[in-house]
């Protein structure tokens, strides 16, 4: 199997850089198989998904492979309905770093009105 | 000892009748013990499930068997009680360490403990492990 953007979990709509942030407009797919089993009820983003989608963004955008090692928090204050709102922003912010080897991020994924993850991240290169 | 050769209180089979969640979202296969505070589970990680990636199961997989665990754990107490499995969700997340990532066809084993116990929310620590022997 593949990554979440290979097998159409999220399309990147556009991409924008604001000095150390780079924002992302995704499109969520609400037909994707993991809405079979998350839930047969009601559609809902798993969040390990938003956190997935968040790695594998910016690895396309550094062109590079990453492996998470760390996080100190990662909060979730909403929950994603595909149906409700397919398209979420989600704004990454590299952050100073204690060698080449390392990423130390934070990011915010957002619906239109609310915020949905908040996370900080530091990967290393795979 | 190999975990393995213990009976299971929840076999693969029967997983999905102790979880709101279902295939291809299940990330936990067997419960292996449970006491008010703990559980330990195990799973198998399969080349086709969806957070395997180059064949090596993604630190999102690990977070959310965790948390299926946790799930799990409640979905049988649930069901001893004649209740159906709730749903419950992740809110937060502090000090997480990915040490190593697990590849296809490894059985992972993670247990976890009850530090809180209110009534609309656990805090619980996990850890899951992968080429340990007990």
């Amino acid at each position: 199997m593949k990554a979440l953007l290979e097998t159409n979990f999220g399309k990147i709509i556009s991409t924008e850089i604001q000095e150390s942030k780079v924002i992302f407009e995704v499109l969520l797919e609400v037909k994707h198989d993991i809405y079979r089993g998350h839930f047969p009820f009601k559609s809902i983003t798993p969040g390990v998904c938003t956190l997935q989608l968040v790695r594998e963004l910016l690895e396309n955008y550094l062109g590079k492979k990453l492996k998470l090692v760390k996080s100190k928090n990662i909060k979730f204050s909403g929950m994603i309905d595909p149906n409700i709102t397919p398209q979420i922003t989600i704004e990454i912010q590299i952050l100073p770093a204690d060698s080449l080897q390392q990423i130390n991020m934070k990011a915010i994924v957002l619906g239109k009105e609310s915020i949905f993850c908040k996370y900080d991240g530091e990967y290393i290169n795979h | 000892m190999n975990l393995l050769t213990i009976k299971p209180l929840v076999t693969p089979e029967e997983v999905t009748n102790f979880l709101p969640h279902q295939h291809p979202f299940v990330m936990v296969d067997t419960l292996i013990d449970r006491t008010e505070s703990e559980a330990t589970s195990q799973f198998l990680i399969k080349s086709d499930n969806v957070l395997v990636n180059d064949g090596i199961f993604q630190e999102s997989g690990l977070i959310e068997n965790i948390a299926q665990t946790i799930a799990l754990k409640a979905g049988y107490e649930s069901v001893l009680r004649n209740e159906e499995p709730q749903i419950g969700f992740i809110i937060q997340i502090k000090d997480l360490e990915i040490f190593d990532l697990p590849q296809a066809g490894e059985i992972i084993t993670t247990k976890i403990k009850i530090t809180m116990n209110l009534p609309q929310m656990l805090v619980i620590e996990g850890k899951s492990f992968w080429k340990t022997k007990f």
